[in-house]
């Protein structure tokens, strides 16, 4: 199991590898990375026919384009992925390994080879389905090529709409290997193959167009190691590929000539282009084809033969350019036809319909599919462009994160730094609870100061009460008291009952009886005068420092007397005096006095 | 899901999602709480401002009865009570002579106060005395300033009962004081 996540992880790591190379933001942010070789700044064009290897160079540049020769190089080279990284390098003019600005066009003509498409794909009509799956698995499209493949051999299909079939056609890719190694991400150079007598093929339809809509005409593109017929009426009728197998022209060529003419009558108003597109010149095809008529006795009266030269056919090219072409720069007419796409149409899709125009801009189409593989480990290696700018946008967010911890880890200094300036952060909590303890202390000193200071402020004390008596009824013969009684209590309902929290008023009460003589009565009766017993009770106040017994504010005095005659017997206290009396003298304290009792919720001493 | 993808999602966002994520979200608490750590300091350190003016305030305030505070804990102290009303009474009779004021009972109850919810429950003091006017007077100004904790319920001033001597100027006088305590 840990074997098999290792596993996974390290396929994973290094897919990563490879898509950092491929996401380099430069190259995410070129408008040409993802782009196909024919649209590069500067395209590599290499020729191969076997044996040699032309090489030329089309640069961008403003208004057009600019041909150069390429560097020389031979086919020995091209299997060598220094050198031919070297060449690129030349190109490019760069000393970095960086080539995503480069295209490099391989046209192949060193062989090419026929098969027969099955029935499944042999309709036109297929040919998306058949041009995908011919890619991913080649035998299911042609006959006979089982169910392995070889990726250094390619297989792409060709639609015939006038003879409604469809051709297959394989290349070999001999140089595969350093072909792969230019795309590494590290170089990451584009890279196409091209099939150099289809682009010819397609050049020569553009360039034949006209005559042909007037007479079929039956094109041999003769390179050095075979031969492609491909005669043209209303549109292409057939595609055949003869091999030289080791000879200047093919073995049967007259044969096969006049068996494929034949059955399409094209032999009595025909025009053969005998077109040069190897080393050596057609006029040798001519002669065989000559001496085959002449031995066989066909009549080929209606047959023109033409062969044009290599010149011929770029001067041509140069009209349909509108600039001057060097031919011994440009050296190839198939370069051509990948860079002048424009010629064939703007269609970037094949259509099925019949005739010259569209067959030019159908084989101008055929003419750029690439035989560099694009099976699924191709794909499975190419990084989209949507992934490459998930990559490069995560990156960015990874540097915005790694900022913003930055950020945040120096607000959190910056919020440190200026906290620890300050004295609060600087202030130690034991001085914070040495003050916070005196500062309760000393609270509950003061509180219990104001409490129990108030609590014991003078309110009821023998002393004053007895002194305020003798100021009540000062010593005198007319006035005998043989029974004095203080008492308080409460009065205000609301201090004892619904408002515990008001402070409780009371009354003070002193009751005394005794005899008095007829002067004591009187004396007695104007105590009961309240402006006389406030006039007393504020002067013991004031006298004895008593403010208890001040009457101001709310509180009220009152004093009652009752006298009646001394029945008592002669001898008893008070003798001499007729008459006995009781007083009674009441102060309220309100609930609302300063001095009324407040009430005591019992706390601790500090 | 291709190769490529995968890649990106582990190596480029699952990755540094948590290499970003753990530090980026532990440095965020780190700051909310070292703010409400800050902010809490500076309150406490303004309390702690605003607690040494009052503080300063207190003592001011405190100046005036600072001496008499462990005096007035005394006073109030309910402990060993009864020792100390009865030092201080002996103490305010010492002044006179027996003939002049005689202690004739002391008694301690517990009881409610006259006035119920205000001094609550505690202790009662009875006192009777055999005195004249005057010394009893001078003595209860002696002890009641002594213990100002003595508060006055009821007092009853009566001649005694079957005198020998219809004019004497001796008195029976009984003394009810509630004693406030702090306890």
């Amino acid at each position: 199991m840990l074997t098999r996540v290792s596993e996974a992880l390290s396929r994973v790591a290094v897919a990563h590898r490879a898509a950092k190379g491929y996401a380099r933001t430069r190259r995410v942010l070129s408008a040409g990375s993802f782009e196909p070789a024919e649209n590069q700044p500067t395209r590599w064009h290499l020729h191969l026919d076997g044996r040699e290897v032309t090489s030329t160079i089309c640069r961008v540049k403003e208004g057009g384009r600019e041909w150069l020769k390429g560097p020389e190089i031979s086919f020995g080279d091209l299997l060598h992925k220094e050198i031919l990284q070297e060449k690129c390098r030349e190109i490019v003019g760069a000393k970095s390994a960086d080539l995503s600005n480069l295209g490099v066009l391989l046209h192949l003509a060193d062989q090419v080879e026929p098969g027969i498409v099955l029935e499944a794909y042999e309709r036109p009509e297929t040919h998306f389905a058949a041009q995908v799956a011919v890619r991913d698995f080649p035998g299911t499209v042609v006959a006979g090529l089982g169910e392995s493949s070889v990726r250094s051999a390619q297989w792409r299909t060709y639609p015939l709409v006038s003879p409604e079939r469809t051709v297959a056609l394989k290349h070999e890719l001999s140089s595969l290997e350093t072909l792969e190694h230019l795309i590494e991400p590290e170089l990451d150079a584009k890279v196409a193959v091209r099939s150099a007598p289809i682009e010819m093929l397609a050049l020569l339809l553009l360039i034949y167009g006209a005559a042909i809509r007037e007479k079929p005409h039956c094109f041999a593109l003769y390179y050095d190691r075979f031969t492609v017929l491909a005669p043209v009426s209303n549109g292409v009728l057939d595609l055949k590929i003869l091999p030289h197998r080791n000879r200047d022209i093919p073995e049967n060529f007259g044969d096969d000539f006049f068996s494929l003419l034949e059955p399409l009558g094209l032999l009595s108003s025909c025009t053969l282009v005998l077109s040069p597109c190897g080393s050596k010149k057609p006029a040798k095809l001519f002669e065989v084809l000559d001496s085959y008529a002449h031995v066989h006795q066909k009549l080929v009266n209606g047959l023109e033969v033409q062969i044009p030269n290599s010149d011929s056919i770029l001067q041509s090219a140069s009209t349909l350019a509108g600039e001057p072409l060097d031919a011994t720069i440009v050296q190839r007419p198939e370069f051509l036809s990948s860079e002048y796409s424009n010629w064939f149409g703007s269609e970037k899709q094949i259509s099925f319909s019949v005739g010259i125009e569209p067959e030019i801009q159908r084989f101008g189409i055929l003419g750029r599919v690439s035989f560099f593989p694009e099976d699924e480990e191709a794909r499975e290696k190419h990084l989209p462009r949507s992934l490459a700018i998930l990559l490069l946008s995560l990156k960015a967010g990874r540097y915005l994160g790694v900022l913003l911890l930055l950020v945040l880890a120096g607000v959190l200094g910056l919020h440190a730094a200026n906290a620890y300036r300050g004295e609060a952060m600087q202030l130690v909590s034991n001085v914070i609870n040495r003050e916070k303890g005196s500062y309760d202390q000393l609270n509950a000193s003061l509180q219990y100061a104001k409490k129990w200071g108030r609590n014991l402020t003078p309110r009821s004390n023998a002393w004053s009460v007895m002194d305020f008596v003798l100021t009540l009824l000062p010593e005198s013969p007319e006035i005998l008291c043989d029974n004095i009684h203080y008492s308080m209590r409460a009065v205000d309902a609301r201090a004892t009952a619904s408002a515990p929290n008001k402070p409780g008023g009371f009354a003070r009460e002193w009751a005394l009886t005794g005899f008095c003589s007829d002067r004591g009565r009187e004396q007695l009766a104007g105590l009961q005068e309240n402006e006389k017993l406030a006039a007393i009770f504020n002067d013991v106040a004031q006298r004895l420092n008593q403010p208890i017994f001040a009457v101001e504010n709310k509180r009220t005095v009152k004093a009652i007397s009752r006298v009646e005659l001394n029945n008592q017997p002669v001898g008893a206290g008070g003798q001499r005096l007729p008459y006995k009396f009781s007083l009674t003298v009441t102060q309220l304290i309100p609930a609302e006095d300063i001095l009324a009792l407040p009430l005591i919720a019992k706390a601790a001493k500090p | 899901m291709s190769n490529y993808l995968k890649a990106i999602l582990v190596f480029d966002l699952a990755i540094p999602a948590l290499l970003l994520g753990i530090p980026g979200i532990s440095l965020l608490i780190a700051l909310t709480r070292f703010d409400s750590y800050a902010e809490e300091k500076k309150t406490e350190f303004e309390q702690h401002v605003e607690r040494t003016l009052q503080t300063a305030a207190l003592r001011h305030q405190l100046e005036p009865v600072q001496d008499k505070l462990p005096l007035l804990k005394t006073v109030l102290s309910g402990r060993d009570i009864e020792a100390r009303l009865d030092r201080g009474i002996s103490s305010a009779l010492e002044r006179f002579s027996t003939d002049e004021i005689a202690w004739t009972l002391r008694d301690v109850q517990s009881g409610a106060f006259a006035v119920p919810q205000t001094l609550g429950d505690g202790r009662k003091l009875v006192l009777r005395f055999y005195s004249r006017w005057e010394p009893l007077t001078l003595a209860a100004l002696n002890w009641e300033t002594e213990q100002p904790n003595l508060f006055l319920e009821s007092l009853t001033l009566q001649k005694p009962q079957g005198a020998s001597e219809p004019n004497s100027s001796y008195l029976e006088s009984d003394l009810s004081y509630f004693v406030i305590t702090d306890n």
